[in-house]
């Protein structure tokens, strides 16, 4: 039974990606599991954050060409290059902007890394030891009952 | 980490930026289309050839959104050099009719010998049939590019390597041929790890493809002075 985290996730997400990224989280989710098959909650883990990656680069990359590109290729040929069909345009743009920036802070506060590290995971390719290293990074699950705390 | 926290405030952000994502699914793909277009025509800058936009509507560089557009009401990049081996053109969605196929099938960005692909003036001429949509025969197709806006997955390597297999089968060994279902699942399971797991892994396969990770990215290092 799928992970109900990561169904929270994908059920914000468009419909359109819920197939490619569930595929996404199944493929690492299933490959922790093979490395660490008593580690339930490793493999749990490492399926969300494998599925926060893949939305994140698609959408960094998506207005990185709008944002720079498609600019710059204006500069080179002196003609402009519409998306066919529309691109995010100018309000949607900075909209996605601010989206990402929120995604990286929840990401940087969750996995405790820094700014740097960070930016190296999200533009980097998926690894399993580091996807592994981040899923026991930063805070811990809350325990249903801790005696301590009564 | 906690996973449940985490998704927790993931789901909040994207509910608040929900117009953004509603959009995106559409024009994701036809930003990295764009862009591979583009990052094919700087290649074959970088390999001596002049680029030049031809077909421009009122200064804009249109490629066809729709797979059933007419090639000649859109723009193009016409490729040239000094050596007389003549010109190439740099096409978006353009129709190719592999051998022995009924119906065409549309790479994201073809290269193909030039002055095969009817102009505006041409086109009622060169089409068999009037009602006929044009497709380029097989042989003139020399490059195509397939763009995909998601992460690699399972889904793209099936879709890509259908699209050599129809285009270009002599890309691919005999015996990948008969046993393709199970080789092509084999590379599948290759995208779990990594893009250069995935890449070496169509390397050993003997299938000519090359993967550009981060489009954008590569596309604005060609095109930084």
């Amino acid at each position: 039974m799928a992970d109900r985290a990561l169904e929270l996730f994908l059920g914000e997400l468009p419909e359109q990606w819920r197939p490619a990224i569930s595929q996404i989280a199944t493929i690492w989710g299933d490959a922790a599991r093979n490395e660490a098959p008593e580690d339930e909650e490793q493999s749990a883990n490492v399926a969300l954050l494998a599925a926060i990656h893949s939305v994140y680069r698609m959408m960094s990359s998506g207005i990185q060409i709008e944002s720079l590109v498609l600019p710059a290729l204006e500069r080179r040929y002196g003609a402009r290059f519409p998306v066919p069909g529309g691109g995010f345009g100018t309000d949607r743009l900075n909209d996605a902007g601010h989206l990402l920036r929120e995604l990286r802070e929840i990401l940087r506060e969750q996995l405790q890394m820094s700014e740097e590290e960070l930016s190296e995971w999200l533009t980097t390719d998926l690894d399993m030891a580091e996807l592994a290293r981040l899923s026991r990074s930063g805070p811990e699950p809350p325990t249903a009952f801790d005696p301590l705390s009564h | 980490m906690d996973r449940h926290a985490l998704a927790d405030r993931l789901a909040s952000i994207l509910q608040a930026h929900y117009a953004v994502l509603q959009v995106a699914p559409a024009c994701l793909p036809r930003l990295t289309e764009q862009a591979a277009f583009m990052y094919i025509v700087e290649l074959y800058r970088l390999q001596g050839w002049s680029p030049s936009l031809r077909n421009l509507r009122r200064g804009m560089f249109v490629l066809p959104g729709s797979p059933a557009a007419d090639p000649w009401n859109f723009s193009y990049v016409c490729l040239t050099r000094s050596d007389p081996e003549g010109w190439l053109e740099v096409r978006g969605n353009l129709a190719v009719l592999p051998l022995g196929a009924l119906q065409p099938i549309r790479p994201d960005v073809a290269v193909v010998h030039g002055g095969q692909v009817p102009t505006v003036g041409e086109a009622p001429l060169l089409r068999a049939e009037p009602q006929k949509p044009f497709a380029l025969p097989n042989e003139m197709l020399l490059v195509f590019v397939e763009a995909k806006a998601a992460a690699v997955h399972p889904a793209l390597v099936w879709s890509f390597v259908g699209l050599v297999l129809a285009l270009c089968p002599e890309c691919i060994t005999e015996s990948e041929k008969h046993s393709r279902r199970g080789s092509i699942l084999a590379a599948s399971g290759g995208a779990a790890s990594s893009l250069s797991v995935l890449e070496n892994d169509l390397k050993k396969r003997s299938y000519k493809v090359a993967i550009i990770p981060e489009i954008g990215e590569s596309l604005l290092s060609l095109l930084s002075p």
